[in-house]
């Protein structure tokens, strides 16, 4: 049995999920007999990481410095395996601009859009473009920083008015925003976990149903309370297993590794499309990714195990 | 104290004795008391006994007013330097309450700042503060934010206010260049200025790290 040392929390804004996931993971690997070491991600992290000396490392952290790269960067530089993806997957998956010009360069189809840093509108006069994008997109159009978790700083411009002020929320989290073709239907995400012959396995489709709120109400998806999810979701035939074909598609042309979570839309007229990928997808009681784990019959305990043994079978360099 | 039918006073300790004490009194209508002794027990039981006897034993015999007037005494400076920080370091277009009591100014930015976001960027400054949408069941109050001048001392304060104006102002200028209303320039610093941010950096604060909670708003569930 190993030592799993479980980072969690951390700075972001992500951080209270984060704990959540951890303590779940934690209870499970002590189920499983291996013995867990909680590590709350902070200045002190590489002394405790040698105090600990784990067999490997279960990130449960979300967010920046979780999603991004940086603690996969640190895991490697001391040498230590850990679970998920690896720094480059991480690093593309977290900027959204970047996951969309990857996906489609192989095809993968992904809403419109344009991207842009802060310096294009301060020092460029990018908002003389903004009319140009507007018409190219249409509205209504969906404004949103390149890189964040959840859906924090997502705004739903429904005219050229809303544009400014959604552009100056998306720059409070990221200095780069995406401005994305809005894609009316429905709000679907797709979790895999590689099988033990490493090739991705894509779990049940699940389906955000927003509540009782009218069709524009954007923002209202992403507050508590508001949204139900349906696992598996009820679609027509074969667009099930389109929806997990293309969510590998997209997972491999990231070069995930471990787990992550693809999200998409499928459009009215039966369109899908990628909106990005999540390289630490939750893990807490109500995560999507456990769910749709549930529904294929794999408990949670199951899952950590998997995700444990894909950690450790794989080389910690170079990935 | 009788307001017959039609008042219930509500009253606490934790503004003018400490604020951990969460101890207060009201003043109902029998069924009314009623009513709030069944949800408080359902709450927490009941507040402990031996504060409440700490308490009602201090206010019985100590001389509280002068303690209540020392800490107004302490809150008076630290509201006088937050309403002299914003003066200096928020925008114009800014406005914020003048409080005559209380702990907290309540500042209202341009309606194209949404202050939940802005709490973001502020966090990356470590300084914090409540958005305003907290305050309200029905959406409102996106552009506002409650300011807490109890809990810091004045340099504190003035330090955060600055640093809450900083990403004020820049989120200000950059809505100014979308829109064309100001023209893209880059910021000018005085001389002055300079100088008095060049002391200000040299005497850096170490203000403390909130939780980010309320800037989450996704909640969990869609992870």
């Amino acid at each position: 049995m190993s030592t799993v040392a479980v980072l969690q929390g951390g700075r972001s804004l992500e951080r209270q999920v984060s704990l959540k996931s951890g303590a779940r993971v934690e209870d499970a690997l002590q189920r499983l007999g291996h013995t867990a070491v909680a590590i709350d991600v902070g200045a002190d992290l590489v002394a405790r990481l040698e105090d600990a000396s784990p067999d490997v490392v279960f990130v449960a952290l979300h967010g920046r410095d979780g999603e991004d790269g940086t603690i996969q960067e640190l895991l490697e530089v001391l040498g230590l395996p850990y679970t998920g993806s690896g720094v480059a997957a991480c690093i593309r998956c977290w900027d959204k601009v970047l996951t969309k010009h990857l996906l489609r360069a192989v095809g993968v189809p992904t809403p419109d859009f344009h991207a842009f840093s802060e310096t294009a509108f301060r020092e460029l006069g990018a908002a003389q473009a903004l009319p140009a994008i507007e018409s190219q997109l249409d509205f209504p159009l969906v404004v949103k920083p390149a890189a964040q978790g959840s859906a924090l700083g997502i705004k739903f411009a429904r005219t050229a008015a809303d544009v400014p002020a959604a552009i100056v929320s998306a720059f409070s989290y990221d200095r780069k925003v995406l401005l994305e073709r809005y894609v009316p239907g429905r709000d679907l995400a797709v979790s895999i976990v590689e099988s033990e012959d490493g090739a991705p396995l894509a779990l049940p489709v699940v389906e955000a149903v927003a509540e009782g709120r009218d069709f524009y109400d954007f923002e209202a998806r992403y507050e508590i309370g508001r949204t139900r999810f349906v696992c598996p979701a009820e679609l027509p035939d074969g667009v099930a297993e389109r929806t997990q074909e293309l969510a590998i598609e997209a997972y491999r042309a990231l070069g995930c590794a471990g787990f992550a979570r693809v999200d998409l839309m499928l459009r009215e007229d039966g369109e899908l499309f990628v909106l990005e990928a999540n390289s630490v997808p939750g893990l807490t009681e109500t995560s999507l990714l456990p769910q749709a784990a549930d529904a294929a019959g794999i408990g949670f305990d199951q899952l950590v195990a998997r995700i444990l043994a894909m950690a450790l079978s794989r080389e910690p360099a170079g990935r | 104290m009788d307001g017959g039918e039609f008042v219930i006073y509500l009253g606490t300790f934790s503004k003018i004795l400490s604020p951990g004490i969460r101890l207060g009194w009201a003043a109902a209508p029998r069924p009314v008391l009623q009513k709030m002794n069944l949800g408080k027990q359902a709450a927490d039981l009941c507040s402990s006994s031996m504060t409440q006897l700490f308490v009602a034993e201090y206010f019985a015999s100590g001389d509280w007013r002068e303690y209540v007037d020392s800490l107004v005494g302490i809150y008076r400076r630290r509201r006088d330097a937050m309403l002299e920080a914003l003066e200096r370091y928020f925008p114009r277009e800014a406005a914020w309450t003048q409080p005559q009591g209380g702990l907290f100014i309540w500042a209202t930015l341009p309606d194209y700042i949404d202050t939940t976001d802005l709490l973001a960027r502020a966090l990356d400054e470590n300084v914090a503060f409540v958005p305003g949408r907290a305050a309200y069941l029905d959406g409102r109050g996106g552009s506002s934010m409650r300011l807490n001048f109890s809990g810091s001392d004045e340099q504190a304060i003035r330090e955060g206010v600055r640093r809450i104006g900083k990403v004020v102002a820049e989120q200000v200028a950059l809505y100014g260049t979308l829109t064309g209303a100001a023209p893209a320039a880059p910021p000018v610093v005085d001389e002055r200025e300079a100088g008095h941010v060049a002391e200000q950096l040299a005497d850096v604060l170490e203000l403390p790290r909130r939780g980010a909670a309320g800037g989450r708003r996704r909640a969990e569930s869609d992870r």
